[in-house]
């Protein structure tokens, strides 16, 4: 007996929690008190936001750094930190602060950003919203899959990642557990949001799929 | 003219707007009200035209009242508003009385019988009292810059402000401590208004010949008030040098400035300026000439907002939409919209303006790439939907204290909160 799919979307505010960075010093004493909240939203959701400009920094930190403190080489590390890697908030931030103290320890970085141009630090506050889809099945997930938002997608593909219990995202799992196909499971794991935006993605997972009968 | 959501569908996506249905389905019947200062002329009044009968369309009892005020009322919230953004202006005993009684005045008037009250800046932010909170969640909606603010008059107000449930500001840049929680909410601009819906070629080159602009030739274009602030001269500064080596046309397009005595100074010395020179094109047109500052943009090779100080900076968002290369200053809400050498040119100097201009007549194809990220990272921002999106959102965070997600440390808390919510 299959357990359906039940499709959700989440939707995102943004929440100022009163604390800005002027320098790379203050920016990493930030990461290192906020929430998990702010983390996540200046990593996951910053990917999400800009995600149909692949070209570019892969985070608030990474951009603010680069565009307004010209400290590239930091720029192109925190770049490098791809967060839909980790699993945990707790990972994601202790990677982001080794790179920073690294960093720090081999150069001297007193820029400070000019004018109002501070880091401001936000929280995530998100909604989820069930939606009217569901798949029981491999025709039915297809058919959702063509319907769902970029956000729906998202929310399934990398936001999933952090729940409890969840071994790649939730569409794997459902494919893999379900519907017993482990092997198009493991493609849509391997999806990267670096590479891809939200709708490339969602036409290569159409195309792993068996065509319609 | 009234648009409904599905009108909105061939820009934004059928799935944004099926989101947003979603979404209010559980509002479904709830009382939003919103209360102001004013039902027609400026942003807000503007923006509420357009929400109040979207929300009503997903099944949100929503309203808008305006509070009303004697000459000496708006007077103090004139004087409110301008300390508010860090001028130097006493305030009085007498002032705070009037502020006071007109509030108590409009609480016995204004139905504010909301599930929700949003209270919209500072005119009518005394509503809220121990008489007036009722169970309603009230919302304090801030649309102006209140980072360098007057403190006696901020002092003032806080008193009311911390007792919201929530405070929503544009930008976090704007944003003060108000002893509540503070949420960016981004204003938006509506795609299917006459500033800036789609326009074909021939309107547009017909605007451009009605000002004498070549439509063959570049053209850079500024539309903003004729304010200092907003750096004109910086702007034909850099113009000047451009046009040394490059055939370009300047447009300089801005508002009647009957009633700012500075306004009107500026546009005469720009006047004055632009006789020498038939290449540059200074335009003052009437507050309704919306098609035309339409077809003034389209009609562009490249979009200039030289501010040195800047609200939100509505007219990059409108710039950006019609997919045009921007290159503006790195202040205000400009930096949340220009992602700098991704979606248009973050600049601070005139020297950054002629610089980069240059760089995007001499390759079209880097000022398409720009054009074409700005004008999605507007789609998926700075919209009306996503702006009635939020709303929605904030209208459950207000009334449940928390998301259906919070991302903690070790994994996603509270997710079985998503059928609560």
């Amino acid at each position: 007996m299959v357990t359906p799919l039940n499709f959700y979307t989440s939707i995102k505010l943004p929440e100022y929690v009163g604390r800005k960075a002027g320098t790379v010093e203050e920016l990493l004493e930030g990461i290192r008190a906020v929430d998990g909240s702010c983390i996540f939203h200046h990593t996951y959701h910053f990917l999400y936001q800009t995600q149909y400009a692949l070209a570019q920094p892969k985070s608030d930190f990474a951009y603010w750094v680069d565009v307004i403190l010209h400290d590239f080489e930091l720029a192109e590390r925190l770049s490098a930190v791809n967060p839909v890697e980790f699993s945990t908030i707790r990972a994601l931030r202790e990677r982001l602060v080794g790179v920073m103290e690294e960093h720090l320890r081999a150069n001297d970085c007193r820029a400070r950003a000019p004018g109002n141009m501070d880091f401001y630090f936000i929280r995530a506050n998100s909604v989820v919203v069930r939606t009217p889809y569901s798949a029981c099945d491999l025709p039915s997930f297809r058919e959702c899959l063509k319907k769902l938002s970029i956000g729906s997608l998202y929310h399934h593909l990398f936001e999933s990642r952090m729940k409890p219990g969840i071994k790649a995202n939730d569409f794997s799992d459902w494919l893999s557990d379900q519907l017993g196909l482990a092997s198009l499971a493991e493609q849509i794991a391997r999806l990267d949001p670096f590479l891809f935006t939200l709708e490339e993605i969602r036409g290569r997972i159409l195309g792993m799929m068996p065509p319609a009968a | 003219m009234e648009h409904t959501l599905a009108d909105y569908a061939p820009i934004v996506g059928m799935e944004a707007i099926q989101e947003i249905r979603f979404r209010a389905e559980k509002l479904e019947g709830i009382r939003l009200r919103h209360v102001n200062s004013t039902s027609v002329g400026g942003g807000v009044a503007e923006i509420l035209n357009r929400l109040v009968p979207l929300m009503r369309e997903t099944g949100i009892d929503a309203s808008w009242e305006v509070i009303r005020g004697g000459e000496a009322f708006f007077e103090v919230t004139k004087a409110m508003h301008n300390a508010l953004q860090g001028k130097s202006i006493e305030l009085s005993e007498e002032m705070k009385r009037t502020y006071l009684a007109a509030q108590e005045e409009n609480m016995r008037r204004i139905p504010l019988d909301g599930d929700v009250n949003f209270i919209h800046d500072p005119q009518p932010a005394g509503l809220l009292s121990p008489s007036t909170r009722g169970g309603a969640k009230w919302v304090w909606r801030c649309h102006i810059d209140l980072s360098n603010p007057n403190m006696q008059f901020w002092d003032f107000l806080r008193a009311y402000v911390s007792g919201y449930d929530a405070a929503v500001f544009s930008s976090p840049k704007f944003a003060k401590d108000t002893g509540t929680r503070s949420f960016i909410i981004p204003p938006s601009i509506d795609p299917l208004s006459d500033k800036n819906r789609e326009l074909d070629a021939e309107q547009v080159r017909r605007v451009l010949e009605k000002h004498g602009i070549d439509p063959s030739r570049p053209v850079l274009t500024q539309v903003s008030r004729f304010d200092l602030f907003k750096d004109p001269f910086g702007v034909l500064e850099a113009y000047r040098r451009i046009r040394k080596e490059y055939d370009v046309q300047l447009v300089l397009a801005g508002g009647e400035a009957t009633d700012d005595p500075e306004g009107a100074s500026v546009l005469s010395r720009l006047c004055a300026e632009a006789v020498s020179d038939p290449d540059i094109h200074v335009l003052c047109l009437p507050a309704t000439a919306h098609l035309e500052i339409n077809a003034l943009q389209r009609g562009s090779t490249i979009v200039l907002q030289k501010s040195i100080k800047e609200g939100f900076g509505l007219t990059v968002t409108e710039a950006l939409w019609k997919g045009k290369p921007v290159i503006a200053g790195a202040v205000g809400g400009i930096t949340l919209q220009v992602k700098h050498r991704i979606t248009g040119i973050l600049v601070n100097s005139v020297d950054g303006v002629v610089h980069y201009t240059k760089v995007l007549l001499n390759h079209p194809e880097f000022a398409e790439t720009l054009g074409r990220n700005g004008r999605e990272h507007v789609r998926q921002n700075f919209l009306l939907t996503r702006h009635l999106r939020d709303y929605l959102v904030l209208v459950v965070l207000a009334r449940t204290g928390a998301g259906g997600i919070i991302p903690l440390d070790d994994a996603i808390g509270a997710i079985d909160a998503r059928e609560a919510v």
